[in-house]
């Protein structure tokens, strides 16, 4: 059977057309290129507090046999993630955390440094990123009419140079890392 | 776009009122009123086509100037709630705006008596202003024309004009009046005559659209799903218009979808084709559900888009962690597009997916048991239903337990 991956995100919504494909392309540059992702829509999170409620309470019953959660919150609000994915452990989850600088649509932002008005830098400390920077960006360069206001389509762009987002964001290449080890112990 | 509408004495409504938004939803058990409130609304679109009103209602064959217009359910003999004889009266009214260049507000009403086909009372206002209203005239039911008031005569006179009593005044006065009534006004009418017959109802069925369109090229299709694959090769001669599309199918098969188009037949008529992963897959192959969205999706894509779309039971065939997309689809066309959509549901996943803002124009419609009528409700207007929904932020379980039903 090939590799179950869950994925929650704080916000299914939007967040979704930039996390399902960032996480398929992860698994199969880590050699699975098979592997299911599905994106967590039930229950339907609204928040970051919501996200972790749900993988402390409900979601161990529901998707415990999964082979493996990624949580991927904003940074913004993100605390104690180590601590989460320990406690999840001992449940036999095997949960691993990445917060995006300073926020998910970053990650897609990422692909795009060419077109911003701001430096890459600047971006990624910017704690209003989301309506400053991305948003903005999107009404440039998004279709509105596509799926996801034009995020779908951003995000296959930026995946073009999969190297490259992971060397401007490197808390993605420490999931990369991590995602690797992962599998191979699970293999073990 | 509608803002507001009056339906009375018709079918299952002694009288429902309802605030209109871009987006709205009809929830409700089977039989409940919601066909009957789209029956309602083809009953305005026959009006602004300029048919009789028992064309309106018993049907009208192909003509050199028209489609086929079917029959509204039940005919003339089934349209009124009260069915005694005198007092069928149909009442209907609309109020709006045009757009998207002024904005000017409209209100309409006609009253009718069903098995006759006999206007009883009409209506135009422009702006807040009338334009005709027939009230102030004592009209004889036997004299075969029907007067209305007209206020747009010169400071001080308010002519009365005659016209057929079989049909909209609408419609009469949107062909010109030969300087009887001014030429704004008939552009009015027949501004707004254009905007109710501008209704498209989409009810895709899978035989339908696996076959071969017999159009090459087009911008609107069928009610059915006629003509569906002329309507993708129309979309995908515009690279931005394919890529947009595209992407939803994309969401519907993820990691499955590469391309859409159209394979040819003998002389080029279109078949709806799927890429994925490199091979060809035509319609006739495709699932009842992937068609069903692939052209749900495509009529919100027309080039040519009506006023007013109809949708029902937007879920048919498809998957239920798929809604969400559906949810999506319908929020971000009606968002952007001139198009007003009115669809109905039985999914509770569906109602899950919307957002609170968008509860005020999420109806739900209950039969009466005992009187056999219909109400229609916004959720927002449901006793309890804010603060329930605040404390248990599950929509879905109440529409599924049947909370909404038994708090009507």
């Amino acid at each position: 059977m090939s590799l179950r991956v869950l994925v929650i995100p704080e916000d299914p919504t939007y967040n979704g057309y930039i996390l399902k494909p960032l996480v398929e392309r992860m698994l199969a540059e880590a050699g699975k290129p098979n592997a299911r992702v599905f994106l967590l829509t039930n229950p339907r999170i609204g928040g970051y507090e919501q996200a972790v409620a749900a993988i402390r309470r409900e979601l161990p019953d529901r998707y415990g046999h999964f082979d493996l959660w990624l949580f991927l919150p904003d940074a913004d609000r993100a605390r104690n993630l180590d601590a989460l994915e320990a406690e999840l452990r001992e449940k036999g989850v095997a949960l691993l955390c990445c917060a995006a600088v300073p926020e998910v649509e970053a990650w897609l932002l990422a692909g795009h440094r060419e077109r911003l008005s701001a430096g890459w830098a600047d971006v990624r400390k910017n704690p209003r990123m989301k309506e400053e920077v991305f948003e903005p960006f999107l009404g440039d360069y998004g279709d509105p009419r596509s799926a996801g206001g034009g995020r779908e389509a951003l995000m296959r762009q930026t995946l073009l140079n999969f190297r490259g987002l992971l060397k401007v964001c490197p808390e993605l290449a420490g999931l990369q890392q991590r995602l690797q080890e992962a599998l191979k112990t699970k293999e073990a | 776009m509608i803002e507001h509408i009056v339906i009375e004495n018709f079918k299952s409504f002694r009288r429902v009122e309802l605030k209109l938004g871009r987006l709205n939803l009809f929830v409700g058990t089977n039989a409940s009123g919601k066909s009957n409130l789209f029956d309602a609304l083809r009953i305005l679109q026959g009006i602004g086509n300029g048919f009789t009103l028992l064309e309106i209602l018993d049907g009208k064959p192909r003509s050199a100037t028209s489609e086929v217009w079917e029959a509204i359910r039940g005919g003339s003999a089934r349209a009124a709630f009260t069915t005694a004889p005198g007092q069928d009266r149909l009442v209907f009214e609309v109020a709006g705006r045009f757009e998207p260049e002024n904005g000017k507000r409209w209100s309409y009403r006609i009253e009718f008596l069903a098995r006759e086909g006999r206007l009883c009372q009409e209506k135009l206002s422009l702006d807040g202003s009338d334009i005709f209203d027939s009230s102030p005239i004592q009209n004889n039911p036997l004299d075969p024309v029907f007067e209305v008031r007209y206020y747009g005569g010169k400071k001080g006179r308010q002519p009365h004009l005659k016209f057929e009593k079989s049909r909209p005044v609408l419609t009469q006065m949107a062909r010109g009046g030969n300087g009887k009534w001014s030429k704004a006004h008939a552009d009015a009418a027949e501004r707004l005559a254009r905007l109710l017959a501008n209704m498209q109802r989409i009810d895709p069925s899978p035989a339908v659209l696996r076959s071969y369109s017999q159009a090459h090229e087009i911008e609107r299709m069928g009610e059915r799903g006629e003509n569906f694959a002329a309507l993708i090769r129309t979309l995908c001669a515009d690279a931005k218009s394919k890529e947009a599309y595209l992407s939803w199918l994309r969401e519907l098969r993820p990691r499955e979808v590469n391309d859409v188009g159209t394979l040819s037949g003998a002389v080029g008529e279109p078949l709806f084709v799927l890429k994925e992963g490199g091979r060809e897959f035509p319609a006739p192959v495709l699932s009842d559900g992937t068609l069903r969205f692939a052209a749900i999706t495509a009529a919100l894509f027309q080039p040519d888009m009506p006023a007013l779309m109809t949708i029902e039971e937007i879920e048919n065939g498809i998957h239920a962690s798929r809604l969400r997309l559906l949810v999506e689809l319908l929020r971000s066309r009606t968002a952007q597009g001139p198009t007003q959509i009115m669809a109905t549901t039985h999914s509770p996943i569906v109602l899950a997916w919307l957002k609170p803002e968008e509860y005020a124009h999420t109806f739900f419609c209950k039969r009466d048991e005992s009187s056999g009528e219909s109400r229609i409700c916004p959720l927002t207007e449901i006793p309890h239903f804010t603060e329930t929904i605040r404390k248990q932020p599950i929509i879905s379980d109440l529409f599924a337990e049947g909370w909404l039903e038994a708090a009507l």
